[in-house]
């Protein structure tokens, strides 16, 4: 009965700790009506009672703001190409080579679909970028493909026959 | 009847294909320059639905962030300036806050659905997805352990791709003990951690109250990232550190109202609380030293799968430098010289073939 009664509690807890957002108190505690424990600040001064210490107001303000500048440590991002790394997509290498293999499938045989088909594969690689990926190769990719669909219609203006036609 | 007439000759004029004023045959290429105009538009519509997105998740945080850290987003520069998300890509968006007690820094990662991308947009309709948001907490100090909790599918990746877990706590245990039903699966060095964590109140609650929305818990001492690629022989152990990972799912499945972001507080509340106590955890005696244990191991293991890349690279070592000995020997003009450190070397080689075994004395 006594646990029913506590989970209850603990479900009310979460809901208004849900609508009284503006009420958070810093430090991420969430309100809890059914816990009994004492918040982290008084912990700490009934442990330095007992361990015969004396206790400046400052430490017990300090122990509530949990903030601390002397402790900045900056951003060090991790190197390009580790697995994990945020951002780190595999999608736009793949692209790239796939993008440069029917654009040169397209200009050497002459296949107008390939050539489309790589101008697609470089809006894809595009797409999926990082930030500070290097343009250049991007930019390549695309000159690359829409050299490969210019070239192909310059040298043989009719409608594209598609792969499927031949067979 | 008789033929009078013979029947004309039709000739028809060689018109080359391309100069026919015929646009319905160009209609593959009309086709095709209608899906880029299509990729383009979709491109523009993804990208700005994920940075607004992104912004609503950050504006309905900032309050909470900046009561809890010194600095709130870090942009590169010597002096931060522009607080804020740093965008990775289209679809993801980096925070990096720092300046807190018990923890160096805190890295949040929103990693959206590739609206930008048209494939990414089909692939959601046929197998869909929810928008995550990764919480990476590094620790400045916590007691050795490694502990999962996961949804099912996440657990057999992460068991799968994580060094940390795959190496200290393969087996997946279900999470029946703590109520969670078959829902969750508990990956755990430590029998205590488990209890401390998911005996934890506050931690019950959260997890039952958004059951849908915690994707996975990740805490470990040992964290390394995901595994490297298997062709790279590594001689070394990878570099660790203390880490807890917070996985959580956007609400909505895939389209999450503005109202739905805001309701995500709590669970960044809950990263604290979880932080501050982990932070003060201690094992017991007995949980120690079966850490300890599990660690060393592990190194040894480590070191007993290398030893044989480490003995080529000492090798490899090794003749590198008596091949700068040799040169160096020979651009020294004193012949004297080169001769003696030649019979030397001859002497040394000698008595590296001759072999090894030992005098018996006869008497």
């Amino acid at each position: 009965m006594y646990i029913i009664q506590q989970n209850c509690m603990v479900e009310l807890a979460v809901i208004s700790c849900v609508d009284e957002r503006e009420n958070d108190r810093p430090g991420g505690e969430i309100s809890h009506a059914g816990d009994t424990k004492p918040a982290e600040g008084e912990l700490l001064e009934e442990e330095q009672v007992k361990g015969g210490l004396s206790v400046t107001m400052q430490t017990a303000n300090h122990s509530s703001d949990p903030k601390r500048a002397d402790k900045i440590t900056r951003y060090k991002p991790p190197a390009q190409g580790t697995p994990g790394a945020p951002g780190e997509d595999p999608t736009t290498d793949y692209m790239n080579v796939l993008g440069m293999i029917f654009s040169m499938c397209g200009l050497m045989m002459r296949l107008k679909w390939c050539a489309w088909v790589a101008l697609y594969c470089s809006c894809i690689s595009f797409a999926n970028a990082r930030v500070n990926d290097d343009t250049k190769q991007m930019l390549s990719s695309f000159m690359l493909s829409i050299s490969a669909v210019v070239m192909s219609y310059l040298q043989n203006p009719q409608p594209m026959t598609p792969p499927w036609s031949n067979i | 009847m008789p033929k009078t007439q013979e029947e004309p000759k039709i000739t028809i004029a060689n018109v080359p294909l391309h100069l026919r004023s015929n646009w319905d045959s160009f209609y593959l290429e009309m086709l095709m320059i209608a899906g880029l105009v299509v990729y383009f538009i979709n491109f523009i519509v993804g990208k700005s639905k994920n940075q607004k997105l992104a912004n609503a998740w950050f504006t309905s945080h900032k309050n909470l962030l900046e009561q809890n850290f010194a600095l709130v987003g870090d942009d590169g520069k010597q002096v931060p300036e522009s607080g804020g998300l740093q965008k990775e890509s289209e679809n993801v968006y980096t925070l990096w806050c720092s300046g807190r007690t018990n923890m160096e820094g805190m890295l949040v990662e929103l990693k959206f659905i590739k609206r930008q991308d048209m494939i990414g947009v089909v692939s959601q309709l046929i197998r869909p997805s929810s928008d995550q948001l990764l919480v990476k907490v590094h620790l400045d100090e916590m007691d050795s352990f490694v502990f999962a909790l996961a949804t099912k599918k996440t657990a057999a990746r992460l068991s799968k791709e994580m060094t940390d877990i795959s190496t200290f706590c393969p087996e997946k245990k279900s999470a029946d003990k703590f109520g969670f039903g078959s829902q969750y699966v508990l990956m755990n060095e430590l029998g205590e951690v488990a209890s401390t964590v998911l005996g934890d109140p506050k931690v019950t609650a959260v997890l039952n109250k958004f059951s849908g929305m915690v994707d996975f818990l990740h805490f470990s001492d040992q964290y390394s990232g995901p595994k490297q690629p298997e062709d790279t022989q590594p001689t070394k152990l990878p570099e660790v550190r203390r880490a807890l990972v917070f996985g959580f799912n956007f609400p909505g499945r895939g389209n999450p109202s503005l109202e739905a972001i805001e309701s995500m507080r709590p669970l960044l509340q809950l990263v604290f609380h979880v932080t501050d106590k982990l932070r003060r955890f201690k094992l017991s005696k007995e949980g120690k030293a079966k850490a300890e244990k599990n660690r060393s191991r592990v190194e040894e293991a480590f070191l007993k799968a290398t030893h044989a890349a480490r003995a080529e690279m000492a090798q490899a070592k090794r003749e590198e430098r008596k091949r700068m000995e040799r040169e160096k020997m020979l651009e020294i003009d004193d012949p004297d010289k080169q001769r003696k450190w030649e019979e030397r070397e001859q002497r040394r080689q000698m008595k590296r073939r001759a072999p090894k075994m030992k005098q018996l004395k006869t008497s």
